[in-house]
Order: structure tokens, then C-alpha cells, then sequence
């Protein structure tokens, strides 16, 4: 099992770095460091490493091989404590536990979906950004559809209304009232 | 006059969902867990982390777990009423330490009470997360075949144990009871 899931800010060094890391250390406990300027610039890379790590921590890298499927799918799920943010954005604790379990799942080997089933079956769908069609969100899905269909027959409705008005022939009183207007205006 | 009840009858409609969604808490997500059997664990007890607690020691009781950490305000807020619930030993509760030091844990039992029968600690958190606690306090109802029934977020009242938890644990004992 895991036994070194701390959670401070360094929690995220990746191997590559702590073996610079161990490789900075080494030069400073073997002979004096100071004599090779080159054992002082591998120095600096490696601090500059450290520190760089220390300060992206908080969504910790990943190996090259799953990172693009694993900022994916962090995006895609919701933060239960700030609502509005995913798991990719949030700076929460659980946040940075529910990545790091995302992280470890991956490392063994889990799809996207045995991620996703694990986390629901924890949190509920709220966890998902984009909900599954399942009876309780059938309205939520449908009711877009709905609303634009509606607005298309009643607009339809309208117009065939408006039509209709317009179209009706003159009543002959209407008619006569017309050619006296007509008559009047040719009148002057 | 459709064209004026049309529009009004929507409007009404929006009204109706607006009001029961905006008079919901959103920071009170429905657990998935509920009616399903507590999640399996084995932890070590807060004051002997040579002896383990696991969730077959939830089964044969009703019981309330509550999750719980020095470092939360919550849990401060609701420790007198566990106490007080505790002293009627009406119900047997469980404390899962979450994510907390053990000495600060220890302290704050011996300073402010210590109304659990047993706790357990999660130092890194990750049987809380099978349990789907997504902050402290949250605290479970669970029956005595160890089957999750309720969860309560955020800070108990007396309110919340005379209104809800109370009544709760009483209907599980006699449905037990019908149960043989």
C-alpha cells in the first residue's frame, strides 16, 4: 500500500524529481561542491526543479503516457466542496485526494469508466459534469427539446394567425369605404 | 385570452421549479450509500492503534458514525449535543477521525468529552472517501445488519436528533425487532 500519502505541498514530487533531488544532496555530502561549476549548475536545475514542483503541486504531474486522458477526465468531474469547480481546478483537500486517487487508479491500470463507477458509487452522479439519461434526469435532458419545439409551434402559430388577418378578402363595406378614400385622394 | 394564460401558465410553471431549487441546500449531496451495506474497512482505534476497528463492528446494534476532526468548525459546534446524546446511552456512536493527528485528537476528547464508543483513524483519509464524505462533520445511521440508512451533513443539532436521527434510530430497532 501507500505509506508516504502525505498531503503537504510537496506531496506530488514525482520520482524523477526526487532523484534529482537525491543526485543534489549527493553532490553536497561528497567533496567540496563549490570546486565544480558544473555540479553547481546541476545544483540549480535540480532546486529549480524542486521548487518548480513545489509550486504546480497542486495538481501533481503525471507520467506522459496517461497525463493528456488524466487531465481529461479531471475536468470532467466536480469538486464536491467548491460545487462550481472541477477536480481539475479546485484547491481543496478532498480535491487533491479524490486526483491523487484518480492518479494511483490510473497507475493500476483502470479505465475511465471503472474511475468513474468508483467515484460515483461514492459521491452519486453529482460528481459527474455531464449527467447520465437515466429516468431522474430524462427532464433535465428532455426539457431543452421541449422548450425549443414549444416555442416553434407557438411561433408558427403566430404567424399562420397574423396570415390570416391580413389575407381575409374586404367586407363590402370595407370596400366601398376604400374606393371613397381613393376617389377623395384623386380628387385633390 | 389563451395568449395571455399560455405565457402566464409558463411563467408559473418556471416559478414553481425555481422555488423548490433555489430553497434547496446545494451543499447537501444526496449519498449513493444509503440502504447499501457500510463500506468494508479496517482501521486503527484512535487510543490503541494495535487494536483495529473495522465495519463488522457496526453490525448487531443500530449505531451513528460520525466523521469528525480537531481542525473542523463544525465538529466543535456538535460535540456538546454528542456528548449530551451519549451520556442518555440512548445509541452507541462511532467516531471516524478524519484526516487528523492523533495527540490533537486525544487532547480535544480528554478536554471537551469523549461521547464515542470507539474511534477510528483515518489519517489519510481514504476509508472516508469510500464512504463519501466530502467534508466533517457528516454523520451515518446504520443499522444493526450494518447497512448505511442515513447521512446527515454538516453540524448536528438537537433539532436534527429530536426531528430526524431519534426517530430514526427507534424505527430501525423496531423494524429489527419485526424482522426477528
Amino acid at each position: 500500500m501507500r505509506n508516504d500519502r502525505s498531503f503537504s505541498s510537496l506531496a506530488g514530487v514525482p520520482p524523477m524529481v526526487s532523484a534529482v533531488r537525491n543526485a543534489a544532496s549527493a553532490t553536497f555530502t561528497h567533496g567540496c561542491w563549490l570546486a565544480s561549476p558544473k555540479k553547481i549548475v546541476r545544483w540549480l536545475v535540480g532546486a529549480a526543479l524542486i521548487a518548480s514542483s513545489a509550486l504546480s503541486a497542486q495538481v501533481a504531474p503525471v507520467d506522459r503516457a496517461y497525463a493528456p486522458r488524466y487531465h481529461a477526465l479531471i475536468e470532467e468531474l466536480r469538486c464536491l466542496v467548491c460545487q462550481n469547480e472541477s477536480l481539475a481546478e479546485s484547491d481543496a483537500d478532498l480535491a487533491q485526494d479524490l486526483r491523487a486517487e484518480v492518479r494511483q487508479m490510473m497507475e493500476r491500470g483502470a479505465t475511465d469508466a471503472q474511475i468513474i463507477n468508483f467515484l460515483v458509487a461514492r459521491y452519486g452522479d453529482f460528481v459527474l459534469y455531464r449527467p447520465p439519461f437515466k429516468p431522474i434526469t430524462y427532464l433535465l435532458w428532455i426539457a431543452p427539446f421541449v422548450a425549443v419545439i414549444l416555442g416553434l409551434v407557438a411561433l408558427i402559430y403566430i404567424i399562420c394567425q397574423r396570415d390570416r388577418e391580413t389575407d381575409a378578402p374586404l367586407s363590402s363595406q370595407e370596400q366601398s369605404r376604400l374606393s371613397e378614400l381613393l376617389d377623395d385622394h384623386r380628387r385633390n | 385570452m389563451i395568449r395571455y394564460l399560455f405565457p402566464a401558465a409558463l411563467f408559473m410553471v418556471l416559478v414553481g421549479f425555481l422555488a423548490v431549487g433555489l430553497n434547496r441546500d446545494p451543499s447537501r449531496v444526496p449519498s449513493p450509500l444509503i440502504d447499501k451495506p457500510a463500506p468494508k474497512f479496517a482501521l486503527p482505534l484512535l487510543r490503541n492503534a494495535e487494536q483495529t476497528f473495522s465495519n463488522r463492528d457496526l453490525e448487531g446494534e443500530v449505531s451513528l458514525v460520525n466523521v469528525w476532526a480537531t481542525w473542523c468548525g463544525g465538529c466543535f459546534q456538535e460535540h456538546p449535543v454528542l456528548v449530551e446524546l451519549a451520556a442518555t446511552r440512548y445509541v452507541p456512536i462511532y467516531g471516524l477521525n478524519y484526516k487528523d493527528e492523533r495527540v490533537k485528537a486525544k487532547a480535544w476528547l480528554r478536554r471537551y468529552g469523549d461521547p464515542y464508543q470507539a474511534v477510528a483513524f483515518d489519517e489519510d483519509g481514504r476509508v472516508a472517501i469510500d464512504w463519501g464524505v466530502y467534508g466533517a462533520p457528516e454523520t451515518f445511521v446504520v443499522d444493526a445488519r450494518g447497512i448505511v440508512r442515513y447521512k446527515h451533513i454538516g453540524p448536528l443539532t438537537a433539532k436534527d436528533l429530536q426531528s430526524t436521527i431519534l426517530p430514526l434510530v427507534e424505527r430501525l430497532r423496531v423494524e429489527r425487532l419485526r424482522a426477528g
